[in-house]
C-alpha cells in the first residue's frame, strides 16, 4: 500500500470513523480502522460488529493493499500533524509508515484477514430522506433514549414509516419524545416499524452534510444509512417496542402555558438546591403563576422561584426529575410551551405552542410521586437492619 | 436510652434486675456464633459490650443471662419514647430505635432552663417507661451526641456555645463521627489522638490527609456542625446477612439462601418504600476473611428477581478457594425513598415485580411462612442459621 493524502482530509476521515472504534473489547482488531486502497480510492472501515462505519475518499495512489492500523494511535499521530501531505506506505510486511516533511511515523499493524467482514445484506426496504430532516428528527428525540440494558428495546428510537409520515421516538420510561413528520413520501413497502440503536444515530449525526440527501436501506435485521462518500450498516435492536400510544393521556384536561426560556433558566437555579439523587423539583401551581421548589434535606438547602403563566384550572402540585424537565424543554424550539396536566400522579404531555403544519412534537413526561407523609412516622426498625450516619 | 434492649429485657422481668443481662444470639455454650445486641451495665463490667462475638461474652461471663431480642416489644417501647419526645419540640429526628435529637432551642423557655427540660424529658421517659434515658445538651447535633454518651447511664451533660472547644479538645478522636477503626489508625499514625489534635490542624492539611471527610471531620472537631434537626435521616443503605451455625460449601444451597436473603432484604425495602440503585455481596469464608462484591443498576430497583439476578452472578464469579461459607449477607444501597420517578411502561414492565407484591400481600395476611418460593422451602433456615 502506497498513497498520499493531506492531512486535513484524512483527519475528517478518521474522526468520523473513530467513533465506531470499541473503547473496551475483548477482540483487539476492533481497536484498528481497516484501510483499503484500490482504484484510486481509499476506504476506512470500523466496526463494533454491531455497528460499522465505513468512509471512501479519493486518494493519490502508487500501490494497492489493505490494512488494520491501530485506530487510537493514527488519530492521534495525524491530529498532531501540520496540514501537509502525508505519504503513507507499508513496510517490511506489517508495519505502516506515514512520511511527511517533520519526519516518519511507524505504526505495527493487523493483517486485513483478521478483521471482520461486514456482511452487507441487500435492504427489503429503501427510501432516500432528506438529511436535514433526519437530523433533526434523531436530535429530538435521542436524549430521551435509555441507556438501561436490562430494557433493550429502549435503548434506541423507533422509527415508523407509513404511507404519507415517518414517526421517531425515544422514550426511557420516565419521559417520551416523539416527532412525527409529514415531509416524507414514503416508499411503496411501508409500513416500517424498526429499532435503530443509538450508536449507529450517533456516528450519522457525525457524518451527516446538511446539504445531501441520503438513502436508508432496512433488512430484516439491520439497517444501512448510505451517504455519498460513506455508508453506515448496524444491526437493528429486536424486541419490542412499548406501546407508547397507550400511554399518552387523553383526558389530561388541564392546561398549562408557560414561556420556555424562564422555565429554562429558573429550573436550572432552583434545581441547583434539589437532591442530587432524585433531582426532585415542586411545582405548585395557580392561575396566574408557577412556583417551582425544591429542597435538599441532606444538605438543609431549598429554593423557591415564582413565574407568571397561564393555567386552565384552580390549583395543582406536582413533582418533576428536573433534569428530565430541563432535557425536554432543551429540545423545544418555541417561545411558548403547552403542558397538558391530570394530577400528581399521571403523565404530562409538553409541546411547542405553535408547530408547523408538516410536523408534531410531543413529550411526555411522568412525574415523581410526591411524598406528603408528615415526617417522622417511619416503622420501627430492627437494631443493625438500617444503618444510619 | 441506657442499654435499651437489656434494660427492657430487665423491666419485664423483674428477676433479670441487678445481673448481668446479654441480649444477642444464643451463646450455646460458648460454641454459639453470632454477636451481643447489647447487655446490661451489670454484664459490662465483665468487659461485655455490643457487636462482640457471643463466644467471648459467654467465656467472660458463663452464668450471665443470655436473651434472645424482641424486635417488636423493643420497637413498641421506642414509639413510645418518641411520643414523648414529640411533646417538647416538633423538630424530633430520630437517630436509631433509642436515639433521637431534639431541637428544644424554641421550646425550652416552657420548661425553664436547657436543663430542666432535659430533666423534665428523663422524668418523664422514666415514669411512664421505667426506663433511664442519658441526655446530652449543645449547640449542635455531633457534640449533643458525644454529651449524652458521658455520663451514661442516666447522665445530663451540658456544653455551653462558649466552652464547646475546650469540651471537645480532650476528647479522644475515636468519638468523632465516622471515624471507623481504618481511619482511626491513620490519624493515630499522624500524631491525632485527641479531638483537640485535629483541630489544630489547618483546613487544607485535613482535606489533604482525609479526603473528602476531611473537611467534614475538621469542622466537627472545632465544633461547626450546621445540620438542621429533620425529620428524619434518610438511611444510607438496608442489608440482610445471615452466619450459618456450620459453615456451608454447596452453591445450589448458598444460591438458594441468598434467594431467600433477597426476598427479605427487598420486602424490607418495599415496606419502607425504599428503592436502591446498588446492590451488593458480602461473604465471608471460614477462615474469616471477607469479601464484598457491587453492582449498580441504572434505575432504582426493589424487586427480588432484578436484585437476585445480580446478587446470583456475583457469587457465580465469586471464586471461594474450595473454602467453605461461614457467613452471607446482601445489601442495597444508594437508596431513594418514598419519592418515586413513575413509569410510562409500569404496567407492561414490571409484570416481573407482581409476583412480589402478591407474595409480599399474602404473607402480610396468612403469616410470614403462608408462602415462599418453592426453591428455598427445603432451605431449613430456621435451624441452621443465625440472623443477625
Amino acid at each position: 500500500m502506497n498513497f498520499t493524502i493531506s492531512k486535513a482530509e484524512f483527519y475528517e476521515a478518521l474522526h468520523k470513523v473513530v467513533g465506531v472504534v470499541p473503547q473496551k473489547t475483548t477482540i483487539s482488531v476492533l481497536t484498528c480502522i481497516l484501510l483499503e486502497l484500490e482504484n484510486q480510492q481509499l476506504r476506512l472501515t470500523g466496526t463494533d460488529l454491531e455497528v460499522s462505519v465505513t468512509i471512501s475518499l479519493p486518494v493519490k495512489a502508487e500501490e494497492n493493499g489493505s490494512v488494520a492500523i491501530p485506530a487510537k494511535l493514527l488519530l492521534e499521530i495525524v491530529r498532531e500533524l501540520p496540514d501537509v501531505p502525508l505519504n503513507i506506505y507499508s513496510d517490511m510486511g506489517d508495519k505502516i509508515v506515514i512520511k511527511t516533511e517533520k519526519g516518519l511515523y511507524k505504526l505495527a499493524t493487523q493483517p486485513r484477514e483478521d478483521f471482520p467482514r461486514i456482511n452487507i445484506e441487500e435492504g427489503d426496504v429503501s427510501f432516500d430522506i432528506d438529511s436535514k430532516l433526519l437530523s433533526r428528527m434523531t436530535d429530538k428525540t435521542i436524549f430521551a433514549v435509555s441507556n438501561d440494558e436490562l430494557r433493550p428495546a429502549l435503548t434506541g428510537i423507533n422509527m415508523t414509516l407509513s404511507p404519507t409520515e415517518v414517526s421517531f421516538v425515544g422514550t426511557d420510561g420516565h419521559r417520551l419524545s416523539r416527532i412525527v413528520s409529514r415531509k416524507f413520501s414514503a416508499p411503496d413497502n411501508a409500513p416500517l416499524n424498526i429499532i435503530i440503536p443509538t450508536k449507529a444515530l450517533n456516528l450519522m449525526m457525525r457524518i451527516l452534510n446538511s446539504e445531501e440527501s441520503l438513502k436508508v436501506q432496512v433488512g430484516e435485521d439491520h439497517i444501512q444509512f448510505e451517504f455519498a462518500a460513506a455508508v453506515i450498516y448496524s444491526k437493528l435492536i429486536n424486541g419490542s417496542f412499548p406501546n407508547y400510544e397507550r400511554v399518552i393521556p387523553k383526558d389530561n384536561d388541564k392546561k398549562l402555558y408557560v414561556n420556555r426560556e424562564l422555565l429554562i433558566s429558573t429550573l436550572r437555579r432552583v434545581s441547583i438546591f434539589s437532591s442530587s439523587l432524585t433531582n426532585q423539583v415542586r411545582f405548585v401551581i395557580t392561575p396566574a403563576e408557577v412556583t417551582i421548589h425544591s429542597e435538599d434535606i441532606e444538605f438543609g438547602a431549598e429554593a423557591k422561584e415564582v413565574i407568571p403563566a397561564t393555567f386552565t384550572d384552580e390549583w395543582m402540585q406536582i413533582g418533576y426529575n428536573s433534569t428530565y424537565l430541563l432535557d425536554i424543554l432543551r429540545h423545544i424550539d418555541q417561545e411558548q410551551v403547552v403542558f397538558e396536566l391530570k394530577d400528581g400522579g399521571s403523565a404530562a404531555i409538553v409541546y411547542p405552542e405553535n408547530q408547523d403544519a408538516d410536523e408534531s412534537m410531543l413529550m411526555l413526561i411522568m412525574p415523581i410521586r410526591i411524598n406528603e407523609e408528615p415526617a417522622g412516622n417511619e416503622e420501627e426498625t430492627a437494631e443493625g437492619d438500617v444503618e444510619q450516619e | 436510652m441506657d442499654a435499651f434492649f437489656a434494660a427492657i429485657e430487665q423491666h419485664d422481668h423483674p428477676e433479670y434486675r441487678g445481673k448481668p443481662v446479654i441480649v444477642g444470639a444464643d451463646p450455646k455454650a460458648g460454641k454459639g456464633r453470632g454477636v451481643v445486641s447489647t447487655c446490661s451495665y451489670e454484664a459490662r463490667k465483665y468487659g461485655i459490650h455490643s457487636a462482640m462475638p457471643i463466644s467471648h461474652a459467654w467465656k467472660k461471663c458463663p452464668q450471665g443471662i443470655y436473651v434472645f431480642p424482641r424486635g417488636q416489644r423493643y420497637g413498641q417501647v421506642s414509639r413510645q419514647i418518641m411520643k414523648i419526645l414529640n411533646e417538647y419540640s416538633p423538630d424530633v429526628e430520630q437517630l436509631s430505635i433509642d436515639e433521637a435529637f431534639l431541637d428544644i432551642s424554641s421550646t425550652y423557655k416552657f420548661y425553664g432552663t436547657p436543663r430542666q427540660t432535659g430533666e423534665k424529658i428523663k422524668a418523664h421517659i422514666k415514669a411512664e417507661t421505667c426506663l433511664t434515658a442519658s441526655v446530652g445538651i449543645a449547640p449542635s447535633k455531633f457534640i449533643a451526641k458525644i454529651a449524652s454518651d458521658l455520663e451514661k447511664p442516666d447522665g445530663l451533660v451540658i456544653v455551653e456555645p462558649d466552652n464547646v472547644i475546650d469540651f471537645l479538645s480532650p476528647l479522644d478522636i475515636s468519638r468523632m463521627w465516622g471515624v471507623g477503626e481504618k481511619t482511626l489508625v491513620h490519624m493515630n499514625n499522624l500524631g491525632i489522638k485527641t479531638i483537640g489534635d485535629l483541630a489544630s490542624r489547618s483546613e487544607k492539611d485535613a482535606c489533604d490527609l482525609f479526603g473528602k471527610s476531611g473537611l467534614h471531620f475538621w469542622q466537627l472537631a472545632r465544633g461547626i456542625d450546621k445540620r438542621t434537626i429533620g425529620g428524619h435521616v434518610a438511611a444510607k443503605s438496608i442489608s440482610k446477612e445471615i452466619t450459618f451455625e456450620t459453615d456451608k460449601d454447596s452453591d445450589p444451597e448458598l444460591i438458594n439462601i441468598l434467594l431467600y436473603l433477597c426476598n427479605e432484604l427487598t420486602r424490607e425495602m418495599r415496606k419502607k418504600t425504599y428503592r436502591g440503585k446498588c446492590v451488593t455481596l458480602k461473604i465471608r469464608l471460614a477462615d474469616f476473611s471477607t469479601f464484598t462484591r457491587s453492582r449498580s443498576f441504572t434505575d432504582w430497583v426493589n424487586s427480588s428477581t432484578q436484585i437476585f439476578a445480580q446478587v446470583q452472578e456475583m457469587f457465580t464469579q465469586f471464586d471461594r478457594n474450595r473454602q467453605k461459607v461461614r457467613l452471607l449477607g446482601v445489601s442495597v444501597s444508594n437508596l431513594e425513598k418514598g419519592e418515586s420517578q413513575l413509569d410510562l411502561f409500569a404496567h407492561e414492565i414490571h409484570q416481573r415485580d407482581k409476583i412480589d407484591v402478591v407474595l409480599d400481600k399474602i404473607r402480610e395476611r396468612f403469616g410470614e411462612k403462608s408462602i415462599t418460593r418453592a426453591s428455598i422451602l427445603q432451605t431449613d433456615y430456621d435451624s441452621d442459621w443465625i440472623r443477625d
